[in-house]
């Protein structure tokens, strides 16, 4: 059923990519259409299943009441029960069951599953560990347990990590960023490029880095102290000038505005900053602060959004500055969205508007841009790997407007650039905290001046770990 | 006349009061002896056993072995644990409406009440000597603690707990609060403590050997006919590659695009102007390079 969802929605994907190249519409407005197509029609077909499911287990209930100790009946209500994120009704249940017979080992590893879901982690871990004990506990069983007992046992510390350590290759077909014409606008005048100036397509080894610890206060009100700390580090092996190294870390209090009136809803005052490297010497760096507001709409969707301050300091070495990026004031408001369709798919969104004041006037701009992407989780094919893989396609499209004109480019023309980028994440866990992930990507941006009309395709894979 | 018409009227409110409180509001979804209940009017107390009917006002009872479980019309559960004693004070529910009402009593033990439509709507409460307990659309567990004290653990919902002198609400799931007595404040929620959890459970739990009244007992194997135990969780977003990955690597690319176009002017042809570049007037070319000799400054200087 899933998949043939699935199907459904990479087939009208590519239908509608058919039409819309047909018809020449604007490339940077395709991802966006087809993702909210794609969102639009999971979202009906998950809601004409829940209808269906919810009679069912109405049905199923009815029957279990009359019958109790059928224990066929109450599995299937169970299923049902679980399919339509009823967990308490499941609970109920197998905890009937367990009444029949304390030695059920699966049913122990349902109900801390169950509980874990509902955020009661102290007793997920009791059933975890009481499953755990069982003798006929099989292979694959046993490694989810193994897998899901630390994610549990994390909850119930005050400082909690979590990680992810992503390594591997990734080829860039156009890491110098030239653009296709072999021309290059300068003082006004298309100029060619010289015969060593081509794009130039490059392999790099790379590894990334994201560490949480959120430090949980034990208060009623769920107050939290987060640091985030992320690292990405390339050695490209031909282009080394272009090798890249960022580290980035924020701090601050996430704190619950009105346990009582608003369930869930939370606000993060916190400073962040960044420091970057490029072909050994530093490039860009920033220090600053924001204040974000999440709050969940329903049990499903969740909004935040934020905005933050950033002085950014950059090193552009060299006798024309052309960048885009120069030192100056950061402005960006942020608006994040995830709406979970259903157990297996959730979609997440992020619209972007930022003002950067630069001390070069042709430096400055207005942007403003989204990002849309569905997270599809799966079973992997083998019941040994413990977590579900993950498959991510995504789109993002953004614009950007430039205060006043590069001197040295175009001295009458402002800059108007739309970058669009699509591509698939697949992530591939084969333990609990081991796997690979790989990433496609298409990134084109196109430009009222030659210089930034650029596109580049780019691909990884490599191992990860997490914890 | 009149009078004896009132009688009449009075009569059939009280019947219908009779019939409404003796209809079936759940039924004893499993029962390990001692379990016993007594139903509202009943001389004597009846032994539970499995499918039996549960009115309004029955008051269930376990021995130091005894446990229960009653599932109601709403789909709520209610976990009756050895050495306790539990009465459903009122029971109401639409189904159509997916309204109702629900309250309990408790005088000892424990009992674990799994919320269904009832508690999800209008909230279900739980009353013992020293506090009352309101539940919201959720799990609870309720302990009597030796000394006459009472916990009260939230599984997920929101509980609010109230004596005679304060209250207090728990919001988070693996929380509990303390009631020492009626008089006495109730203290603020606090991890429950893994010890009581684990007694708890204990209590609520068939001990080797009972079968809660069923003759047949399931297993795995058809626990896993039916997927029980084989779903995995969804994946925690904070370390599992995502959205920020893609950023952070969409981050990087930037940067290094910036990098280089900010030095790609510096290998352009620029044509000279003839008269300016050369005598023989013939076109020339020129290609701009950086003023400083830092190597880094120019991506094809240091490219291979």
């Amino acid at each position: 059923m899933f998949f043939d969802r699935t199907t459904q929605f990479i087939l009208t994907s590519i239908l509608l990519t058919k039409t819309a190249t047909a018809f020449h519409w604007r490339r940077a407005c395709l991802p966006a259409l087809l993702y909210c197509l794609g969102f639009g029609l999971c979202l009906g077909l998950e809601a004409a299943k829940a209808d269906v499911s919810k009679a069912e287990q109405d049905r199923l209930f009815a029957a279990t009441f009359r019958e109790p100790a059928n224990d066929k009946l109450t599995f299937e209500y169970v299923r049902t029960s679980i399919a339509l994120g009823d967990h308490e009704a499941a609970i109920g249940a197998l905890e009937r069951l367990l009444n029949y017979n304390p030695r059920l080992t699966r049913v122990k590893f349902e109900l801390g599953m169950l509980y874990f879901r509902l955020g009661s982690y102290e007793t997920a871990v009791r059933y975890f560990k009481q499953a755990l004990e069982a003798d006929d506990l099989d292979a694959a069983a046993r490694a989810r347990i193994e897998a899901y007992l630390p994610d549990a046992e994390k909850h119930l510390s005050p400082s909690q990590w979590t990680g992810l350590l992503q390594t591997g290759l990734r080829y860039q077909s156009n890491v110098s960023a030239l653009p296709d014409t072999g021309t290059l606008q300068v003082f006004g005048l298309n100029l060619p490029v010289s015969t060593g100036q081509k794009k130039k397509s490059d392999w790099n080894a790379f590894a990334l880095t994201q560490i949480g610890n959120d430090y949980d206060f034990q208060n009623q009100r769920g107050d939290t102290l987060e640091t985030r700390f992320s690292g990405y580090g390339t050695a490209q092996f031909s282009l080394t000038q272009f090798d890249l190294g960022y580290v980035e870390a924020s701090l601050g209090p996430r704190l619950a505005l009105a346990p009582d009136l608003l369930p869930g809803v939370t606000i993060k005052p916190y400073i962040a900053g960044n420091l970057s490297w490029i072909g050994g010497s530093q490039y860009l760096n920033s220090g600053g602060a924001g204040v974000s507001l999440r709050a969940p709409l329903s049990e499903v969707w969740t909004i935040e959004p934020g905005v933050e301050w950033r002085q950014l300091s950059v090193k552009n070495p060299g006798f024309l500055i052309t960048t885009a990026l120069g030192s100056g004031d950061l402005v960006t408001g942020t608006l994040t969205t995830s709406y979970k369709i259903n157990d297996k798919l959730t979609f997440e969104g992020f619209g972007i508007a930022d003002g950067a004041h630069a001390d070069n006037a042709w430096q400055s701009f207005l942007q403003g841009g989204f990002q849309a992407a569905l997270r599809i989780e799966f079973d992997p094919p083998s019941e040994l790997f413990p977590r579900r893989w993950t498959l991510m396609p995504y789109a993002r499209i953004l614009w950007s407007n430039f205060d006043a004109p590069d001197p040295f480019i175009n001295a009458s023309l402002k800059r108007r650039d739309t970058d669009w980028r699509t591509g698939l994440l697949l992530d591939m866990p084969v333990t609990g905290w081991f796997g690979v992930a790989a990433m496609f990507q298409y990134t084109r941006t196109d430009s009222n001046i030659i210089n930034y009309r650029t596109d580049d395709i780019s691909f990884m894979i490599g191992p990860n770990a997490r914890f | 006349m009149r009078l004896l018409i009132l009688n009449f009227f009075a009569l059939g409110l009280m019947l219908a009061q009779s019939a409404a409180l003796a209809e079936t509001v759940g039924n004893v979804g499993a029962a390990n002896p001692q379990a016993a209940s007594t139903p509202p009017n009943a001389a004597a107390s009846r032994a539970l056993t499995l499918g039996a009917s549960i009115v309004n006002r029955e008051k269930i009872e376990t021995s130091g072995e005894g446990t229960a479980q009653v599932t109601f019309l709403d789909k709520s559960t209610l976990n009756v644990g050895r050495n306790s004693s539990v009465v459903v004070d009122k029971f109401v529910y639409n189904p159509a409406a997916g309204t109702g009402e629900m309250a309990a009593s408790m005088t000892k033990g424990v009992l674990r009440f799994v919320g269904g439509q009832v508690s999800h709507t209008n909230g279900a409460s739980v009353k013992t000597p020293i506090a009352t307990i309101g539940i919201r659309g959720g799990t609870m567990t309720v302990i009597f603690l030796p000394g006459h004290r009472v916990m009260v653990i939230d599984q997920y919902g929101r509980i609010d707990v109230t004596n005679k002198v304060s209250s207090q609400t728990i919001l988070r799931p693996g929380y509990a609060v303390k009631i020492d007595g009626l008089n006495t404040p109730i203290g603020a929620p606090f991890p429950v403590p893994p010890n009581v959890l684990a007694e708890a459970m204990a209590l609520l739990t068939s001990a080797p050997g009972q079968h809660g009244g069923a003759h047949r007992w399931p297993n795995d194997q058809t626990a896993a006919r039916f997927d029980t135990g084989s779903a995995r969780l969804p994946n925690d977003p904070a370390n599992t590659p995502g959205p920020q990955v893609i950023g952070i690597i969409n981050l990087g690319d930037t940067f290094v695009s910036n990098r280089a176009q900010q030095q790609q002017v510096n290998g352009v042809i620029i044509p000279i102007p003839q008269t300016v570049a050369s005598p023989t007037n013939n076109p020339l070319v020129q290609t701009v390079t950086p003023q400083n000799n830092n190597p880094q400054n120019n991506q094809f200087n240091s490219s291979h």
